[in-house]
């Protein structure tokens, strides 16, 4: 027998202690008890008071250490990137001339375009596997229930909790989350979901359809909560077809989620 | 009550702790995270503090603990601290039946507790998903486990050459 379990045994006592430490351990079970059976309105407005006086400095202090340590670098890259969206953006915008112009030709009506409202992410689950952050805007900022929400790479998820000044999003990874896509290559369809892991899986999509690895994967806006045209990831492995029906496909996702920083909120 | 009997140099010092949890939550966690795989401080010092001080503060401190990690899920708010009391007022009840000189069996209690926690916790939140549960504690909890086991390993043995050093000269 190892030595460090004889060690753990050896001594006789039994380990259910004293009434006194008893008393204490089945007071506190019971508030804890009482927390877990709390509303959920009580829990959410709790934790956003205890939440703002016991993190909320900390992120706070942490966010300006972090910005003023990478505020050259980041200038350095966002000029370079400022330089190629100004000529991309007046590329696109001589594309959108046209577009409107043939569009009243044909006498299509114009696409609404989306208000993105920027947003920081403050604070994450503790988990090893996040699946939900917080953001420092709430209902007074006009933030809603499922809203979709984006960084400039890509979609991150949707605002599942809306507290007074903060609000809870739902990342991909998290396991209700399901987001109508299409292959942009093929325009093959398909649900992305989460099965746990980094990366996430193009569901629903029947064997004879044409996916390959390294296409690209949009919202489709099937769903009436992710418009379309938001990227979510490439197809990074498409296994062979063992299931007679649907295909297996393995996404990487377009976010990297372990760097959410800077996020827009669209407001639909 | 058994909480009068806390002395305030014992408060104080559980107010330290609990201040090292947060600081370490808000500002440093992310950067000992390596692939996914993160040490689990909290968790540290609960068993620390169960291993030190017994049941009793286990408990209270294992309470306080959840709790706050509780604040980033509210939708959960009470189960980690139900299971952390828990928890905490186990590892306590070990306080006089471990052979404190060990740091073998401490780094055991380490890794146990923290696949007792992640395992009951995740398979409380997922609704007893099982699948989710066994996918997330088989990648993530014991790998986890292992680096928060050796880190506290690490620390003991680091505090024991320091004393030695202190002693000789």
């Amino acid at each position: 027998m190892p030595f460090f379990l004889f060690d753990i045994l050896a001594r006789g006592r039994g380990p259910f202690l004293k009434e006194k430490s008893s008393a204490t351990f089945f007071l506190f079970l019971v508030l804890s008890l009482l927390l877990l059976i709390l509303p959920l309105k009580v829990k959410e407005s709790l934790s956003e008071i205890v939440f703002s006086f016991a993190y909320a400095p900390f992120y706070s202090v942490a966010n300006q250490i972090g910005e003023l340590y990478d505020v050259h670098q980041v200038n350095r890259v966002l000029n370079e990137k400022v330089t190629r969206l100004t000529l991309e953006n007046s590329r696109l915008q001589e594309k959108e001339r046209e577009n409107e112009r043939l569009r009243q030709v044909l006498g299509f009506k114009s696409e609404s375009s989306y208000q993105l409202i920027p947003a920081e992410a403050v604070a994450a689950e503790p988990e090893r596997f996040p699946s939900l952050i917080w953001i420092n805007l709430g209902e007074k900022d006009g933030i809603r229930k499922g809203m979709p929400v984006i960084n400039i790479d890509g979609l991150i998820g949707r605002v599942s909790e809306v507290l007074v000044g903060s609000s809870v999003v739902q990342l991909l990874y998290h396991p209700n989350c399901r987001v109508a896509a299409l292959d942009t290559r093929s325009r093959v369809q398909g649900i992305v979901r989460s099965k746990g892991g980094v990366m996430l899986n193009l569901d629903n999509v029947p064997t004879e359809e044409d996916v390959k690895v390294g296409d690209e994967i949009y919202t489709s806006g099937f769903s009436k909560i992710f418009p379309e045209g938001l990227k979510i990831g490439q197809v990074l492995k498409v296994s062979p077809a063992k299931d007679p029906v649907f295909k297996i496909i393995i996404l990487k996702p377009a976010v990297d989620f372990s760097r959410l920083e800077e996020l827009f909120v669209i407001k639909i | 009550m058994p909480i009068r009997n806390l002395n305030l140099s014992k408060a104080a010092n559980t107010l330290f702790l609990i201040l090292i949890v947060v600081l370490y939550q808000s500002l440093f966690s992310g950067l000992l995270t390596i692939h996914r795989i993160s040490l689990d401080l909290p968790l540290l010092i609960l068993v620390y503090v169960g291993l030190t001080r017994g049941p009793a503060s286990g408990a209270i401190f294992g309470f306080l603990v959840g709790f706050l990690l509780d604040l980033y899920n509210p939708s959960f708010l009470g189960l980690g601290a139900f299971i952390k009391t828990c928890l905490g007022y186990l590892v306590g009840s070990f306080k006089d039946n471990l052979y404190l000189e060990s740091n073998i069996s401490k780094g055991v209690v380490i890794f146990l507790s923290l696949l007792l926690n992640d395992f009951a916790y995740y398979l409380f939140s997922s609704g007893f998903d099982l699948n989710y549960t066994f996918f997330v504690f088989l990648n993530y909890s014991l790998l986890s486990g292992l680096y928060t086991a050796f880190a506290g390993l690490a620390f003991l043995w680091f505090l024991q050459i320091r004393k030695a050093k202190e002693i000789t000269t």
